[in-house]
């Protein structure tokens, strides 16, 4: 009996996720995910594209890159057989359902690009495997298992360029987002089993990042601002954007809000700052094996061709819908060179 | 009780971490990836040409269409039939398209597997068959252009091979997996191709450590180690031989007389 239902437990356990899930919010609205992602892709395609240029060489949760041949790498001439490049990750259980995790990327001339340092509580927090370590690839938001997560993002100088504390309880979800150490934004999300809503309050702040040569500055002195969407559960599910007053919003009107207090303010000098941070590490080429982006690039034909021939618009819509949420939802990366 | 839990919770926690094949998904190219990249503009023309065509005639499993012309002043009217062989687990599909000027073009798909059903005609005439992982066996086989590209999936092995003999190309991707290792070797020849036969092989090694770390060698077997970049870039020069073949793929199509309809 004791044997049954331990394996019961287990089975409960491992089908935890069929239980109802909470009501999605629209995917035009980005997530915490979407949110980090737009600068933190940046720094994760570097690191893949480390792994297709260098050649690595392993030893207890530490990654070194070495180049074939001569380099000159951030300036300074680096001869054949010397380490370009190093990835470290370290992990432990600093008590009882917490996990912390420390990430040091480091580029030419053993200098240090940045670091990682995650706190996560929750029931059964595993570390990252290795293959999501050497790809940069990262969960931000909370896990079903997981309670709480303070992620920072420092340089090498143990100054934080960028932090976010999410934390959950039954029905609430809050993440609070900080730039050099200034609070800019708190999300807040609702769920009842009828509806979902995620608040968000700008704050005001006055962030500033030097570094040689370059510099970033984002400031906001005006009061804080909020707007808010909540989706109802109904036949069709209703959907409805609101400003701080309560009162109603476009579409529209909701994203040029959420571009102009967070995304162009915040968001894109951070991915700046994670593109200089990007040149502490060597040159890196890519390559088209075919391997990533085949689907992609069939599908974009098929639909080139469907308008060339002015056929099946509607589904040449609906794609380019779909791609728009792909992106938006961090599942595209765009990796062109800004001028194109 | 407690033991019992930790087992389990162990046995359950160690799929996190157990390798396969799927760790060279994302970055080296399989079977699917490049019959993905050689079909492409085939696929791309065959769905074309049917949704600009309508159905004059049906019978069973074989159609009559008529193709319109951009400005309606011509008409060309040709012929798809399907023959389909559905035995236990294998299913073999025989597309056979008739212009009125005589000209044919035809292509055979066998599948062997579990619980196969045949694809719906409209996929299978647009060149739309999904090479799915579930598949034992799976085989494209075009006679009139010395076609055959073929790939056999075992649960610690797979094999596959593209023959494309009108542009002497033959390429042969085999994956093995044993212990801690996955090994994918490619081998390819190309009339364009600078040497009679290229080899490259991808060897990806766990460590036995508590977190488990993954080691990507690359070798040249005439060579030894080579740096990645190196073998991304042959890679790269790899796909092009599909990019080009799917090229080539339409220009045969339309000297076999297929309308120019892009």
């Amino acid at each position: 009996m004791n044997v049954l239902s331990s394996i019961y437990v287990l089975f409960i356990l491992c089908n935890s996720n069929i239980r109802a899930e909470n009501i999605p919010l629209p995917s035009s609205v980005l997530d915490i995910e979407d949110l980090v992602s737009e600068f933190r892709s940046v720094f994760a395609s570097k690191l893949v594209d480390l792994g297709k240029n260098y050649i690595s060489q392993m030893s207890d949760k530490h990654i070194v890159y070495k180049s074939s041949e001569n380099l000159m790498c951030n300036g300074i001439q680096t001869r054949a057989g010397m380490p370009v490049s190093s990835l470290k990750y370290h992990f432990s259980n600093s008590a009882p359902n917490e996990l912390v995790e420390k990430a040091i990327y480091t580029g030419c001339n053993d200098l240090v690009s940045l670091v990682e340092e995650v706190v996560t509580k929750g029931e059964s927090v595993i570390p990252l495997n290795f293959n999501d370590f050497i790809r940069g690839k990262r969960t931000i938001d909370l896990k079903e298992n997981e309670t709480s997560r303070l992620y920072r993002i420092l340089n090498g100088e143990n100054e934080e360029i960028f932090k976010i504390m999410i934390e959950k309880s039954e029905r609430l979800k809050s993440a609070n987002f900080y730039f050099v150490g200034e609070k800019f934004l708190t999300i807040t999300y609702e769920y009842t089993p009828t509806s979902s809503s995620a608040y968000f309050m700008v704050h005001s702040y006055a962030a500033k990042y030097n570094r040689k040569r370059s510099s970033w500055r984002s400031i906001n002195n005006s009061p804080p601002v909020s707007f808010s969407v909540h989706v109802t559960r109904d036949r069709i599910d209703q959907v409805s954007y609101l400003d701080g007053e309560r009162k109603q919003l476009s579409l529209s009107n909701f994203l040029n809000l959420f571009d102009n207090k967070i995304l162009g303010p915040v968001i894109y000098p951070i991915r700046g700052i994670m593109n200089y941070h990007n040149y502490y590490f060597p040159n890196t080429e890519t390559t088209n094996t075919g391997a990533a982006s085949q689907r992609l690039l069939e599908e974009l034909r098929i639909n080139q061709n469907r308008l060339i021939n002015n056929i099946e618009l509607n589904i040449v819509k609906t794609y380019i819908q779909n791609l728009i949420n792909s992106v938006e939802s961090g599942k595209i990366i765009d990796n062109r060179p800004k001028d194109q | 009780m407690i033991k019992l839990t930790l087992v389990l919770y162990l046995f359950f926690s160690a799929k996190i971490f157990a390798i396969d094949i799927s760790v060279l998904d994302e970055q080296y190219p399989g079977f699917h990836d490049f019959e993905a990249t050689c079909f492409s503009p085939i696929r791309m023309y065959l769905r074309t040409l049917l949704s600009r065509s309508v159905i004059v005639g049906h019978h069973t499993t074989a159609y009559n269409l008529e193709l319109k012309g951009i400005n309606s002043e011509s008409i060309i009217d040709f012929r798809v039939a399907i023959d389909r062989s559905i035995e236990r687990n294998k299913i073999v599909e025989n597309v056979n398209y008739y212009f009125g000027n005589g000209h044919a073009f035809n292509y055979i798909v066998t599948r062997i597997g579990d619980n196969l059903s045949p694809i719906p005609d409209i996929e299978l005439m647009s060149f739309q068959f999904s090479t799915s992982d579930k598949l034992k066996s799976y085989s494209l086989r075009i006679p009139e252009f010395g076609v055959d590209f073929h790939r056999d999936i075992g649960e610690f092995l797979e094999e596959s091979y593209f023959i494309f003999s009108a542009i002497n190309m033959k390429i042969f991707i085999n994956t093995s997996v044993a212990n801690n290792e996955v090994s994918r070797n490619y081998t390819f020849s190309y009339r364009k191709l600078n040497k009679s036969q290229m080899n490259l092989n991808v060897l990806v090694v766990e460590s036995a450590d508590f977190w488990p770390m993954i080691d990507y060698v690359h070798f040249l077997p005439d060579v030894g180690m080579i740096d990645p970049k190196k073998f991304y870039e042959l890679l790269g020069d790899l796909n092009n031989i599909f990019v080009k073949s799917g090229a080539e793929f339409l220009d045969i199509m339309h000297n076999n007389g297929f309308p120019k309809i892009i």
